[in-house]
């Protein structure tokens, strides 16, 4: 378990609209330990692929991505990649087991050189710390 | 273990931490073992007419918050999935823990009831993928219309795991993997009821569409 792989169709048939040869196949990571994934769009409108670890990091592979991938943190047991270069993140909340708190990420956007330009953003969505 | 993983948080939110909001102390459901989880449901944020909607569960309920402020959709609530639907609008299909299948439309504000015996929704682009957990569609998908709640395709039988999106045509797209581990993907095509499956592969835990 661990390998993920983006898949994209190729054109389909003009009259009727069946799957045509050729689809494209793109490994996203090749690490061991991915335990789910969620896909998206960036803020390009490309594909965004959200991976989540079982040692509870999480990292962010898109087009924008500098060295194929984005971290986006550890202590997480979700996430969710929307669009608009979205994601949802929760994490167990401090001090509050087993409630969680819920956090939105999203990417800046992108730099003059195609990367991203910092920072990011977090919101938090809900927060039951108590520390 | 819990040592390492409290740490680790405190440090994470040390460093990503933006703004704030104090809520008062209410139980949320246990997420099961990460390792058993083939659906991501419990948050879901949207960019939409009138900012940011983020959708969330919360104590077996369903909430939004948005710039008007925070909204209670729905009591008894396991999963909820978003999207921007017609008109740039955000939706949301909400699963209970009864298996009733409702849908929130942002732009009325109103909630719908689509389905009974539900195990699984996702939300698509004008479609819901639905994946039926018990009585005569047991484990079947099927592709619905959320705002008649008709049905406008017939998936798959046998499936765990389903995720709605969108083809290269813009038309309805449900990736699915089965009970034996085959990820396939589920196109409607241009009229309903026709539908095209292609293979993704075998030994597959989980597929999430785009």
């Amino acid at each position: 378990m661990g390998l993920v792989e983006n898949h994209t169709d190729a054109p389909y048939a003009t009259y009727g609209g069946k799957f045509t040869s050729n689809d494209s196949w793109h490994i996203v990571t090749l690490g061991t330990g991915a335990v789910a994934i969620s896909a998206g769009t960036d803020r390009n409108g490309a594909p965004m692929t959200d991976v989540l670890f079982a040692n509870h990091s999480a990292k962010e592979y898109s087009s924008y991505s500098p060295d194929g991938a984005l971290e986006i943190g550890y202590g997480i047991v979700e996430i969710d990649a929307g669009h608009d270069g979205i994601s949802d993140v929760v994490t167990p909340a401090i001090g509050s087991f087993p409630l969680n708190d819920v956090w939105r990420f999203q990417d800046a956007w992108p730099g003059y050189n195609g990367f991203w330009s910092e920072p990011s953003s977090w919101t938090v969505v809900v927060n039951y710390d108590n520390y | 273990m819990f040592r390492l993983l409290k740490n680790s948080l405190a440090r994470f939110v040390r460093q990503n931490r933006r703004t704030t909001v104090r809520k008062s102390q209410q139980r949320k459901p246990t997420l099961d073992v990460l390792e058993d989880r083939l659906a991501l449901s419990l948050a879901s944020s949207v960019s939409a007419v009138g900012g940011i909607k983020d959708f969330y569960i919360d104590g077996h309920s369903a909430y939004l918050r948005d710039s008007q402020g925070l909204h209670l959709l729905a009591d008894g609530a396991k999963s909820i999935s978003a999207v921007q639907d017609l008109g740039g609008y955000a939706r949301a299909a909400i699963v209970l823990d009864n298996g009733q299948l409702w849908d929130y439309f942002d732009y009325n504000h109103m909630l719908k009831y689509e389905a009974s015996n539900v195990k699984d929704a996702s939300a698509g682009y004008d479609f819901d993928a639905v994946l039926y957990g018990s009585g005569w569609f047991k484990d079947c998908a099927f592709c619905k219309n959320p705002y008649t709640t008709q049905f406008i395709g017939f998936v798959a039988s046998n499936v765990a795991s389903i995720s709605a999106g969108e083809d290269r045509d813009f038309l309805p797209l449900i990736a699915y993997v089965d009970n034996t581990f085959n990820a396939f993907e589920w196109r409607l095509g241009n009229t309903s009821w026709v539908g095209y499956t292609e293979s993704l592969g075998a030994n597959v835990s989980q597929v999430s569409a785009g």
